[in-house]
Protein backbone atom coordinates (compact mmCIF):
# COMPACT_ATOMS: atom_id res chain seq x y z
CA UNK A 1 0.00 0.00 0.00
CA UNK A 2 0.98 3.48 -0.90
CA UNK A 3 1.68 6.01 2.72
CA UNK A 4 -1.77 8.06 3.05
CA UNK A 5 -0.54 11.91 2.73
CA UNK A 6 0.09 13.19 6.60
CA UNK A 7 -2.71 16.25 5.23
CA UNK A 8 -5.40 15.28 3.89
CA UNK A 9 -6.17 16.70 0.43
CA UNK A 10 -1.96 17.54 -0.05
CA UNK A 11 -0.22 16.98 -3.25
CA UNK A 12 2.54 14.04 -4.23
CA UNK A 13 4.94 14.98 -1.42
CA UNK A 14 2.86 16.22 1.43
CA UNK A 15 3.71 18.47 3.22
CA UNK A 16 7.43 18.18 2.24
CA UNK A 17 6.60 20.06 -1.22
CA UNK A 18 4.75 22.83 0.47
CA UNK A 19 7.32 23.92 2.72
CA UNK A 20 4.92 23.55 5.78
CA UNK A 21 8.14 21.81 7.12
CA UNK A 22 10.16 25.07 6.99
CA UNK A 23 13.50 24.60 9.51
CA UNK A 24 11.84 25.65 12.94
CA UNK A 25 13.92 25.78 16.31
CA UNK A 26 13.67 23.58 19.03
CA UNK A 27 11.92 20.41 20.07
CA UNK A 28 9.13 20.88 18.12
CA UNK A 29 11.21 21.97 14.54
CA UNK A 30 12.96 18.81 15.32
CA UNK A 31 10.36 16.52 15.53
CA UNK A 32 8.60 17.65 12.49
CA UNK A 33 12.05 16.85 10.83
CA UNK A 34 12.14 13.74 12.23
CA UNK A 35 8.47 12.98 10.95
CA UNK A 36 9.40 13.99 7.91
CA UNK A 37 12.39 11.95 7.01
CA UNK A 38 10.10 9.05 8.18
CA UNK A 39 7.32 9.97 6.05
CA UNK A 40 9.75 10.48 3.28
CA UNK A 41 11.29 7.22 3.98
CA UNK A 42 8.01 5.31 3.74
CA UNK A 43 7.31 6.86 0.13
CA UNK A 44 10.54 5.94 -0.88
CA UNK A 45 10.40 2.31 0.25
CA UNK A 46 6.61 2.17 -1.59
CA UNK A 47 8.26 3.41 -4.73
CA UNK A 48 11.77 1.10 -4.60
CA UNK A 49 10.39 -1.98 -3.65
CA UNK A 50 6.71 -2.08 -4.71
CA UNK A 51 5.86 0.21 -7.51
CA UNK A 52 8.50 -1.20 -9.96
CA UNK A 53 6.99 -4.61 -9.53
CA UNK A 54 3.31 -3.10 -10.11
CA UNK A 55 4.27 -0.62 -13.26
CA UNK A 56 4.26 2.63 -11.88
CA UNK A 57 7.89 3.31 -11.35
CA UNK A 58 10.29 2.08 -14.11
CA UNK A 59 13.46 2.79 -12.19
CA UNK A 60 15.71 1.13 -15.24
CA UNK A 61 17.29 4.52 -16.73
CA UNK A 62 17.88 6.34 -13.59
CA UNK A 63 19.41 3.77 -11.22
CA UNK A 64 22.87 2.65 -13.64
CA UNK A 65 24.31 6.35 -13.41
CA UNK A 66 23.18 6.77 -9.96
CA UNK A 67 25.60 3.38 -8.82
CA UNK A 68 28.19 4.76 -10.66
CA UNK A 69 28.01 8.15 -9.39
CA UNK A 70 27.88 6.74 -5.75
CA UNK A 71 30.23 3.64 -5.88
CA UNK A 72 32.74 3.89 -8.91
CA UNK A 73 33.50 7.46 -8.52
CA UNK A 74 33.44 7.25 -4.71
CA UNK A 75 35.69 4.92 -5.11
CA UNK A 76 39.21 6.82 -5.29
CA UNK A 77 37.97 8.83 -2.01
CA UNK A 78 37.20 5.72 0.27
CA UNK A 79 40.31 4.13 -1.22
CA UNK A 80 42.61 6.96 -0.06
CA UNK A 81 40.87 7.43 3.27
CA UNK A 82 40.99 3.91 4.04
CA UNK A 83 44.35 3.19 3.15
CA UNK A 84 45.89 6.17 5.30
CA UNK A 85 43.65 5.44 8.16
CA UNK A 86 44.43 1.53 8.46
CA UNK A 87 48.40 3.38 7.95
CA UNK A 88 47.48 5.09 10.84
CA UNK A 89 46.17 3.10 13.35
CA UNK A 90 49.17 1.38 13.20
CA UNK A 91 51.58 4.20 13.41
CA UNK A 92 49.55 5.90 16.81
CA UNK A 93 49.40 2.18 18.73
CA UNK A 94 52.25 0.82 17.32
CA UNK A 95 54.74 2.72 19.97
CA UNK A 96 52.32 1.07 22.85
CA UNK A 97 51.99 -2.08 21.79
CA UNK A 98 55.82 -2.78 21.25
CA UNK A 99 56.38 -1.04 24.67
CA UNK A 100 54.76 -4.35 25.80
CA UNK A 101 55.92 -6.55 23.48
CA UNK A 102 52.71 -6.97 21.65
CA UNK A 103 53.25 -5.79 18.42
CA UNK A 104 51.85 -9.15 17.19
CA UNK A 105 48.63 -8.00 18.10
CA UNK A 106 48.74 -5.05 15.51
CA UNK A 107 47.56 -7.11 12.53
CA UNK A 108 44.06 -7.98 14.87
CA UNK A 109 43.48 -4.57 16.23
CA UNK A 110 43.60 -2.74 12.56
CA UNK A 111 41.16 -5.20 11.42
CA UNK A 112 38.81 -5.41 14.42
CA UNK A 113 38.91 -1.54 13.91
CA UNK A 114 38.37 -1.29 10.28
CA UNK A 115 35.49 -3.95 10.42
CA UNK A 116 33.48 -2.76 13.75
CA UNK A 117 34.30 0.87 13.14
CA UNK A 118 36.69 2.89 10.77
CA UNK A 119 35.11 1.10 7.61
CA UNK A 120 31.87 2.07 7.96
CA UNK A 121 31.70 5.05 9.39
CA UNK A 122 34.87 6.35 7.33
CA UNK A 123 32.58 5.63 4.28
CA UNK A 124 29.53 6.67 5.40
CA UNK A 125 31.52 10.05 6.18
CA UNK A 126 32.97 9.99 2.65
CA UNK A 127 29.24 9.23 0.89
CA UNK A 128 27.55 12.35 3.22
CA UNK A 129 30.15 14.88 1.75
CA UNK A 130 30.66 13.55 -1.70
CA UNK A 131 27.14 12.20 -2.28
CA UNK A 132 24.98 13.37 -0.03
CA UNK A 133 25.68 17.20 -0.23
CA UNK A 134 24.86 16.76 -4.04
CA UNK A 135 21.57 14.50 -3.25
CA UNK A 136 20.58 17.75 -1.25
CA UNK A 137 21.97 20.48 -3.73
CA UNK A 138 20.53 18.92 -6.87
CA UNK A 139 16.85 18.19 -5.27
CA UNK A 140 16.96 21.69 -3.61
CA UNK A 141 17.38 23.26 -6.92
CA UNK A 142 15.38 21.29 -8.75
CA UNK A 143 12.92 22.06 -6.34
CA UNK A 144 13.40 26.07 -6.25
CA UNK A 145 12.99 25.57 -10.52
CA UNK A 146 9.79 24.48 -10.29
CA UNK A 147 10.92 21.37 -12.10
CA UNK A 148 9.70 18.91 -9.20
CA UNK A 149 6.33 20.41 -9.96
CA UNK A 150 7.01 19.99 -13.40
CA UNK A 151 7.31 15.99 -12.74
CA UNK A 152 4.38 16.10 -10.65
CA UNK A 153 2.00 17.54 -13.61
CA UNK A 154 3.70 14.90 -15.97
CA UNK A 155 2.05 12.35 -13.48
CA UNK A 156 5.86 11.20 -12.35
CA UNK A 157 6.10 10.59 -8.99
CA UNK A 158 9.35 12.93 -7.79
CA UNK A 159 9.61 10.51 -4.85
CA UNK A 160 9.54 7.65 -7.65
CA UNK A 161 11.64 9.39 -9.90
CA UNK A 162 14.59 11.46 -7.66
CA UNK A 163 14.87 9.53 -4.30
CA UNK A 164 14.39 6.05 -5.37
CA UNK A 165 17.19 5.57 -7.92
CA UNK A 166 19.53 7.39 -5.02
CA UNK A 167 18.38 5.58 -1.94
CA UNK A 168 18.78 2.41 -4.05
CA UNK A 169 21.87 3.32 -5.46
CA UNK A 170 22.93 4.21 -1.57
CA UNK A 171 21.91 1.27 -0.23
CA UNK A 172 23.71 -1.14 -2.77
CA UNK A 173 26.82 0.83 -3.22
CA UNK A 174 27.64 1.53 0.44
CA UNK A 175 28.56 -1.89 1.44
CA UNK A 176 30.21 -2.57 -1.56
CA UNK A 177 32.89 0.72 -0.73
CA UNK A 178 32.59 -0.92 3.01
CA UNK A 179 34.20 -4.10 2.04
CA UNK A 180 37.02 -2.45 0.13
CA UNK A 181 37.43 -0.14 2.86
CA UNK A 182 37.76 -3.35 5.04
CA UNK A 183 40.65 -4.80 2.85
CA UNK A 184 42.18 -1.71 2.37
CA UNK A 185 42.66 -0.13 5.71
CA UNK A 186 44.44 -3.54 6.06
CA UNK A 187 46.95 -3.51 3.27
CA UNK A 188 47.25 0.39 4.89
CA UNK A 189 48.05 -1.22 8.23
CA UNK A 190 50.13 -4.14 6.63
CA UNK A 191 52.58 -1.65 4.50
CA UNK A 192 53.56 0.55 7.71
CA UNK A 193 53.28 -2.97 10.04
CA UNK A 194 56.26 -4.38 7.04
CA UNK A 195 58.06 -0.99 7.82
CA UNK A 196 58.21 0.28 11.43
CA UNK A 197 57.99 -3.17 13.04
CA UNK A 198 59.35 -5.78 10.44
CA UNK A 199 55.43 -7.39 10.48
CA UNK A 200 55.69 -9.64 7.15
CA UNK A 201 52.79 -9.30 5.14
CA UNK A 202 51.90 -13.29 4.84
CA UNK A 203 51.65 -13.33 8.94
CA UNK A 204 50.01 -9.86 9.00
CA UNK A 205 47.14 -11.62 7.03
CA UNK A 206 47.36 -14.63 8.66
CA UNK A 207 47.09 -12.52 11.85
CA UNK A 208 44.02 -10.69 10.36
CA UNK A 209 42.27 -13.93 9.31
CA UNK A 210 42.66 -16.18 12.44
CA UNK A 211 41.44 -12.75 14.58
CA UNK A 212 37.98 -11.62 12.97
CA UNK A 213 35.30 -13.54 12.15
CA UNK A 214 32.36 -13.63 10.65
CA UNK A 215 30.27 -11.36 12.82
CA UNK A 216 32.68 -8.79 13.04
CA UNK A 217 32.27 -8.41 9.13
CA UNK A 218 27.94 -8.43 9.62
CA UNK A 219 28.86 -5.48 12.13
CA UNK A 220 30.22 -3.41 9.80
CA UNK A 221 27.70 -4.47 6.88
CA UNK A 222 24.81 -4.03 8.79
CA UNK A 223 26.01 -0.44 9.85
CA UNK A 224 26.68 0.38 6.36
CA UNK A 225 22.65 -0.70 5.30
CA UNK A 226 21.83 1.60 8.62
CA UNK A 227 23.80 4.76 6.85
CA UNK A 228 23.57 4.34 3.59
CA UNK A 229 19.62 4.86 4.47
CA UNK A 230 20.15 8.06 7.35
CA UNK A 231 22.37 9.40 4.26
CA UNK A 232 20.10 9.29 1.68
CA UNK A 233 17.08 9.92 3.19
CA UNK A 234 18.42 12.89 5.45
CA UNK A 235 20.04 14.37 2.37
CA UNK A 236 16.63 14.15 0.19
CA UNK A 237 14.79 15.37 2.62
CA UNK A 238 16.64 18.95 3.02
CA UNK A 239 16.86 18.83 -0.53
CA UNK A 240 12.49 18.96 -0.84
CA UNK A 241 11.93 21.39 1.72
CA UNK A 242 14.12 23.85 0.31
CA UNK A 243 12.37 26.74 -0.63
CA UNK A 244 13.07 29.86 -2.04
CA UNK A 245 16.80 30.93 -3.63
CA UNK A 246 20.46 29.98 -3.42
CA UNK A 247 20.70 30.94 0.11
CA UNK A 248 18.50 28.62 1.55
CA UNK A 249 20.10 26.20 -0.79
CA UNK A 250 23.40 26.40 1.07
CA UNK A 251 21.97 26.56 4.03
CA UNK A 252 19.98 23.51 3.41
CA UNK A 253 23.06 21.82 2.40
CA UNK A 254 24.66 22.66 5.26
CA UNK A 255 22.02 20.84 7.78
CA UNK A 256 21.21 17.90 5.46
CA UNK A 257 25.59 17.16 6.20
CA UNK A 258 25.73 18.11 9.75
CA UNK A 259 22.54 16.61 10.56
CA UNK A 260 23.51 13.15 8.40
CA UNK A 261 26.73 13.28 10.69
CA UNK A 262 25.51 14.10 13.73
CA UNK A 263 22.71 10.96 13.37
CA UNK A 264 25.25 8.40 11.71
CA UNK A 265 27.22 8.94 14.58
CA UNK A 266 24.94 8.71 17.18
CA UNK A 267 23.50 5.38 15.34
CA UNK A 268 26.89 4.02 14.91
CA UNK A 269 27.33 4.71 19.46
CA UNK A 270 23.64 2.35 19.26
CA UNK A 271 24.49 -0.15 16.62
CA UNK A 272 27.77 -0.63 18.64
CA UNK A 273 26.56 -1.28 21.64
CA UNK A 274 23.77 -3.28 20.49
CA UNK A 275 26.46 -5.64 18.81
CA UNK A 276 28.94 -5.47 21.43
CA UNK A 277 25.89 -6.51 23.70
CA UNK A 278 24.12 -9.36 21.29
CA UNK A 279 26.20 -10.18 18.28
CA UNK A 280 30.28 -9.99 19.32
CA UNK B 1 -13.42 9.79 -8.31
CA UNK B 2 -16.36 12.01 -8.30
CA UNK B 3 -18.97 11.27 -10.22
CA UNK B 4 -19.94 14.67 -11.45
CA UNK B 5 -21.42 15.03 -14.76
CA UNK B 6 -19.67 17.61 -17.15
CA UNK B 7 -22.16 19.02 -19.84
CA UNK B 8 -21.22 18.00 -23.11
CA UNK B 9 -19.44 21.23 -24.29
CA UNK B 10 -17.77 21.89 -20.82
CA UNK B 11 -14.12 19.96 -20.49
CA UNK B 12 -13.38 22.14 -17.33
CA UNK B 13 -16.00 23.10 -14.64
CA UNK B 14 -14.79 24.79 -11.63
CA UNK B 15 -17.32 24.85 -9.09
CA UNK B 16 -17.35 27.28 -5.69
CA UNK B 17 -13.52 26.64 -5.64
CA UNK B 18 -12.50 28.31 -2.14
CA UNK B 19 -8.53 28.13 -0.87
CA UNK B 20 -7.27 29.18 2.39
CA UNK B 21 -3.98 29.48 3.51
CA UNK B 22 -4.35 29.29 7.09
CA UNK B 23 -6.94 32.22 7.66
CA UNK B 24 -6.21 34.00 4.82
CA UNK B 25 -8.66 33.19 1.92
CA UNK B 26 -6.75 33.59 -1.24
CA UNK B 27 -9.93 32.22 -3.67
CA UNK B 28 -13.60 33.07 -2.61
CA UNK B 29 -16.40 30.74 -4.42
CA UNK B 30 -14.74 30.76 -8.39
CA UNK B 31 -17.00 29.35 -10.32
CA UNK B 32 -16.64 28.91 -14.01
CA UNK B 33 -16.82 26.30 -17.03
CA UNK B 34 -14.55 25.94 -19.72
CA UNK B 35 -15.63 24.77 -23.08
CA UNK B 36 -13.97 22.08 -25.43
CA UNK B 37 -11.56 23.58 -27.84
CA UNK B 38 -11.51 27.28 -26.74
CA UNK B 39 -9.08 29.34 -25.30
CA UNK B 40 -9.58 31.01 -21.60
CA UNK B 41 -7.65 33.54 -20.69
CA UNK B 42 -7.37 33.95 -16.87
CA UNK B 43 -6.47 37.91 -16.11
CA UNK B 44 -5.65 39.65 -12.60
CA UNK B 45 -3.19 42.29 -10.55
CA UNK B 46 -0.64 40.62 -8.82
CA UNK B 47 -1.56 38.51 -5.75
CA UNK B 48 -5.19 38.59 -7.58
CA UNK B 49 -5.07 34.56 -7.69
CA UNK B 50 -4.41 34.05 -11.02
CA UNK B 51 -1.67 31.39 -10.14
CA UNK B 52 -3.15 29.71 -6.69
CA UNK B 53 -6.07 29.16 -9.67
CA UNK B 54 -3.82 27.55 -11.76
CA UNK B 55 -2.32 25.60 -9.09
CA UNK B 56 -5.87 24.32 -7.94
CA UNK B 57 -7.00 23.39 -11.63
CA UNK B 58 -3.71 21.23 -12.54
CA UNK B 59 -3.59 19.55 -8.82
CA UNK B 60 -0.34 20.89 -7.58
CA UNK B 61 -2.29 22.44 -4.56
CA UNK B 62 -5.67 21.05 -3.12
CA UNK B 63 -8.55 23.81 -2.98
CA UNK B 64 -10.15 24.31 1.33
CA UNK B 65 -13.94 23.53 -1.01
CA UNK B 66 -15.48 23.07 -3.71
CA UNK B 67 -14.38 20.80 -6.55
CA UNK B 68 -12.94 21.14 -10.38
CA UNK B 69 -14.26 18.86 -12.56
CA UNK B 70 -11.82 17.93 -15.47
CA UNK B 71 -12.88 15.60 -17.92
CA UNK B 72 -15.45 14.38 -15.62
CA UNK B 73 -13.23 13.66 -13.05
CA UNK B 74 -12.81 15.58 -9.75
CA UNK B 75 -9.31 16.20 -9.11
CA UNK B 76 -10.19 17.71 -5.46
CA UNK B 77 -9.56 15.77 -2.64
CA UNK B 78 -8.81 12.40 -4.61
CA UNK B 79 -5.91 9.63 -4.09
CA UNK B 80 -2.31 10.78 -5.61
CA UNK B 81 -3.05 7.77 -8.19
CA UNK B 82 -6.62 8.57 -9.15
CA UNK B 83 -5.05 12.28 -9.30
CA UNK B 84 -2.43 10.64 -11.88
CA UNK B 85 -4.62 9.01 -14.13
CA UNK B 86 -6.78 12.85 -14.79
CA UNK B 87 -3.22 14.66 -15.31
CA UNK B 88 -2.66 12.43 -18.52
CA UNK B 89 -5.52 14.30 -20.15
CA UNK B 90 -3.82 17.59 -19.46
CA UNK B 91 -0.30 19.39 -19.96
CA UNK B 92 1.34 21.94 -18.08
CA UNK B 93 3.33 25.07 -19.58
CA UNK B 94 5.24 26.49 -16.72
CA UNK B 95 6.62 29.85 -16.19
CA UNK B 96 9.98 29.38 -16.53
CA UNK B 97 9.70 26.48 -18.40
CA UNK B 98 10.76 24.19 -15.77
CA UNK B 99 12.59 21.78 -18.18
CA UNK B 100 14.79 19.15 -16.51
CA UNK B 101 18.35 21.01 -16.65
CA UNK B 102 20.11 17.75 -16.44
CA UNK B 103 18.95 16.38 -20.01
CA UNK B 104 18.78 17.60 -23.45
CA UNK B 105 15.15 19.27 -24.90
CA UNK B 106 14.34 16.00 -26.72
CA UNK B 107 15.16 13.73 -23.87
CA UNK B 108 13.02 16.09 -21.64
CA UNK B 109 9.86 15.20 -24.20
CA UNK B 110 10.56 11.85 -24.57
CA UNK B 111 10.69 11.96 -19.99
CA UNK B 112 6.90 11.05 -19.82
CA UNK B 113 6.56 9.30 -23.22
CA UNK B 114 9.33 7.17 -21.71
CA UNK B 115 7.57 7.01 -18.17
CA UNK B 116 3.77 6.78 -18.88
CA UNK B 117 4.27 3.87 -22.17
CA UNK B 118 6.19 0.74 -23.54
CA UNK B 119 6.88 1.94 -26.53
CA UNK B 120 10.00 0.97 -28.29
CA UNK B 121 13.06 3.70 -28.53
CA UNK B 122 12.61 4.36 -31.94
CA UNK B 123 8.95 5.45 -32.06
CA UNK B 124 9.58 7.49 -28.82
CA UNK B 125 12.10 9.39 -31.05
CA UNK B 126 10.15 9.52 -33.80
CA UNK B 127 7.44 11.02 -31.54
CA UNK B 128 9.32 13.43 -29.83
CA UNK B 129 10.41 15.03 -33.47
CA UNK B 130 7.15 15.31 -34.52
CA UNK B 131 6.14 17.17 -31.13
CA UNK B 132 9.55 19.45 -31.67
CA UNK B 133 8.20 19.96 -35.23
CA UNK B 134 5.04 21.12 -34.11
CA UNK B 135 7.05 23.93 -31.86
CA UNK B 136 9.13 24.71 -34.48
CA UNK B 137 12.39 23.82 -32.53
CA UNK B 138 13.42 20.56 -34.62
CA UNK B 139 17.40 22.18 -34.88
CA UNK B 140 17.67 22.44 -30.89
CA UNK B 141 16.82 18.85 -29.87
CA UNK B 142 20.36 18.08 -28.50
CA UNK B 143 20.57 20.87 -26.76
CA UNK B 144 20.22 21.58 -22.91
CA UNK B 145 17.75 24.41 -21.86
CA UNK B 146 20.35 26.33 -20.64
CA UNK B 147 21.93 26.68 -24.04
CA UNK B 148 18.62 28.04 -25.56
CA UNK B 149 16.53 31.48 -25.40
CA UNK B 150 13.82 32.06 -22.69
CA UNK B 151 11.33 31.86 -25.62
CA UNK B 152 12.64 28.50 -27.19
CA UNK B 153 12.31 27.09 -23.63
CA UNK B 154 8.98 28.38 -23.56
CA UNK B 155 8.26 26.55 -26.97
CA UNK B 156 10.39 23.17 -25.97
CA UNK B 157 7.82 22.88 -22.60
CA UNK B 158 4.85 23.37 -24.76
CA UNK B 159 6.12 20.67 -26.57
CA UNK B 160 6.66 18.59 -23.53
CA UNK B 161 3.22 19.56 -22.18
CA UNK B 162 2.06 18.20 -26.00
CA UNK B 163 3.89 14.52 -25.34
CA UNK B 164 1.03 12.57 -24.50
CA UNK B 165 -1.34 14.41 -26.34
CA UNK B 166 -3.56 15.80 -23.78
CA UNK B 167 -6.43 17.23 -24.39
CA UNK B 168 -6.22 20.08 -22.60
CA UNK B 169 -3.34 22.90 -21.82
CA UNK B 170 -2.11 24.73 -19.01
CA UNK B 171 0.01 28.22 -19.64
CA UNK B 172 1.48 29.66 -16.83
CA UNK B 173 2.43 33.74 -17.64
CA UNK B 174 3.52 32.45 -21.40
CA UNK B 175 4.87 35.83 -22.24
CA UNK B 176 6.48 36.37 -18.96
CA UNK B 177 10.06 37.76 -19.46
CA UNK B 178 10.09 37.67 -23.40
CA UNK B 179 10.27 40.47 -26.45
CA UNK B 180 7.50 41.37 -28.44
CA UNK B 181 8.36 38.92 -31.42
CA UNK B 182 8.80 35.72 -29.01
CA UNK B 183 5.19 36.67 -27.59
CA UNK B 184 3.72 36.89 -30.92
CA UNK B 185 5.76 33.64 -31.53
CA UNK B 186 3.98 32.01 -28.68
CA UNK B 187 0.86 33.12 -28.94
CA UNK B 188 0.54 32.02 -32.81
CA UNK B 189 1.67 28.41 -31.30
CA UNK B 190 -1.43 28.85 -28.87
CA UNK B 191 -3.92 29.81 -31.71
CA UNK B 192 -2.19 26.83 -34.29
CA UNK B 193 -2.95 23.74 -31.41
CA UNK B 194 -6.44 25.30 -31.06
CA UNK B 195 -7.41 25.25 -34.32
CA UNK B 196 -5.06 22.24 -35.93
CA UNK B 197 -5.53 20.18 -32.73
CA UNK B 198 -8.75 21.16 -31.67
CA UNK B 199 -6.84 22.13 -28.20
CA UNK B 200 -8.46 23.61 -25.02
CA UNK B 201 -6.12 26.33 -23.61
CA UNK B 202 -6.26 27.41 -20.58
CA UNK B 203 -3.89 30.86 -20.16
CA UNK B 204 -2.92 32.75 -16.70
CA UNK B 205 -1.62 36.17 -17.86
CA UNK B 206 -1.57 39.62 -17.63
CA UNK B 207 -0.47 40.72 -21.32
CA UNK B 208 -3.32 42.06 -22.95
CA UNK B 209 -1.94 42.38 -26.08
CA UNK B 210 -1.62 38.16 -25.93
CA UNK B 211 -4.78 38.52 -24.78
CA UNK B 212 -6.18 40.29 -27.67
CA UNK B 213 -4.14 38.02 -29.87
CA UNK B 214 -5.64 34.48 -28.67
CA UNK B 215 -8.35 34.63 -26.13
CA UNK B 216 -12.44 33.22 -26.77
CA UNK B 217 -13.30 34.13 -23.47
CA UNK B 218 -11.57 35.67 -20.25
CA UNK B 219 -11.83 35.25 -16.46
CA UNK B 220 -10.66 38.36 -14.65
CA UNK B 221 -9.86 37.61 -10.98
CA UNK B 222 -9.84 40.40 -8.04
CA UNK B 223 -8.90 39.56 -4.75
CA UNK B 224 -10.08 35.99 -5.03
CA UNK B 225 -13.49 36.53 -6.97
CA UNK B 226 -14.53 36.72 -10.53
CA UNK B 227 -14.77 40.57 -11.68
CA UNK B 228 -15.62 39.07 -15.40
CA UNK B 229 -16.61 36.35 -17.20
CA UNK B 230 -16.81 37.31 -20.87
CA UNK B 231 -15.14 37.91 -24.44
CA UNK B 232 -12.63 40.37 -25.69
CA UNK B 233 -15.24 43.11 -26.01
CA UNK B 234 -16.92 42.86 -22.52
CA UNK B 235 -13.26 43.45 -21.00
CA UNK B 236 -12.65 45.95 -23.61
CA UNK B 237 -16.11 47.90 -22.91
CA UNK B 238 -16.54 47.00 -19.26
CA UNK B 239 -17.13 50.46 -16.90
CA UNK B 240 -15.92 48.35 -13.68
CA UNK B 241 -13.27 50.68 -11.92
CA UNK B 242 -10.93 47.79 -11.29
CA UNK B 243 -10.79 46.04 -15.10
CA UNK B 244 -10.72 49.76 -16.71
CA UNK B 245 -7.81 50.17 -14.44
CA UNK B 246 -5.79 46.70 -15.21
CA UNK B 247 -7.06 48.12 -19.03
CA UNK B 248 -5.16 51.33 -19.01
CA UNK B 249 -2.68 50.28 -16.62
CA UNK B 250 -3.38 53.73 -14.54
CA UNK B 251 -1.95 53.84 -11.16
CA UNK B 252 -4.71 55.71 -9.42
CA UNK B 253 -7.81 53.41 -9.23
CA UNK B 254 -9.18 50.75 -6.90
CA UNK B 255 -6.11 48.79 -7.64
CA UNK B 256 -3.40 51.71 -5.90
CA UNK B 257 -0.05 51.78 -7.02
CA UNK B 258 0.00 55.60 -6.32
CA UNK B 259 1.09 57.14 -3.37
CA UNK B 260 0.70 60.60 -2.54
CA UNK B 261 2.78 62.80 -1.26
CA UNK B 262 0.92 63.18 2.23
CA UNK B 263 0.42 59.85 2.06
CA UNK B 264 4.50 59.05 1.68
CA UNK B 265 5.06 61.55 4.83
CA UNK B 266 2.52 60.05 6.95
CA UNK B 267 4.43 56.47 6.67
CA UNK B 268 7.76 57.67 6.98
CA UNK B 269 6.67 59.14 9.79
CA UNK B 270 3.98 56.11 11.51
Amino acid sequence: MEPSRPIPGSAALGWLGRGAARPKNGLFGAVRHISGVWYLFRLTVYYSFVAPFVGRNPLRKQLFPMLSNVGVRSFPIVFMVSYLIGAILVIQTGPPLREFGQTALIPQMVALSMCREFGPVMTAIMLTARVGASYTAVLASMKINDEVMALETMAIHPVGYLVAPRFLAMLIMTPCLVVFSYLIGMCGGSMVAYALYDIGVQSYFQGTIDSIGMADVWAGLIKAVVFSVIISMVCCYYGFITEGGPIALGRNVTFAVVNSLVVVILSDAVLGAFFIGYLL
Amino acid sequence: MSDAVVADSAIIRVNDLVKRFGSVEVLRGITFDVKKGETLCILGGSGGGKSTLLNCMIGVIDATEGSVVIDGDDIVGVSERELDVVRRKFGVMFQGGALLNSMTIAQNIALPIEHHTKLDADTIETMVKMKLHQVDLLHAADRRPSAISGGMQKRAAVARALALDPKILFYDEPSAGLDPIATTRIDHLINKLKTTMRMTNIVVTHVMESVQRIADRIIMLDRGKVILDGTLDDLMTSDDPRIKQFRTGDLKGPGGGATSTEDYHRDLLM
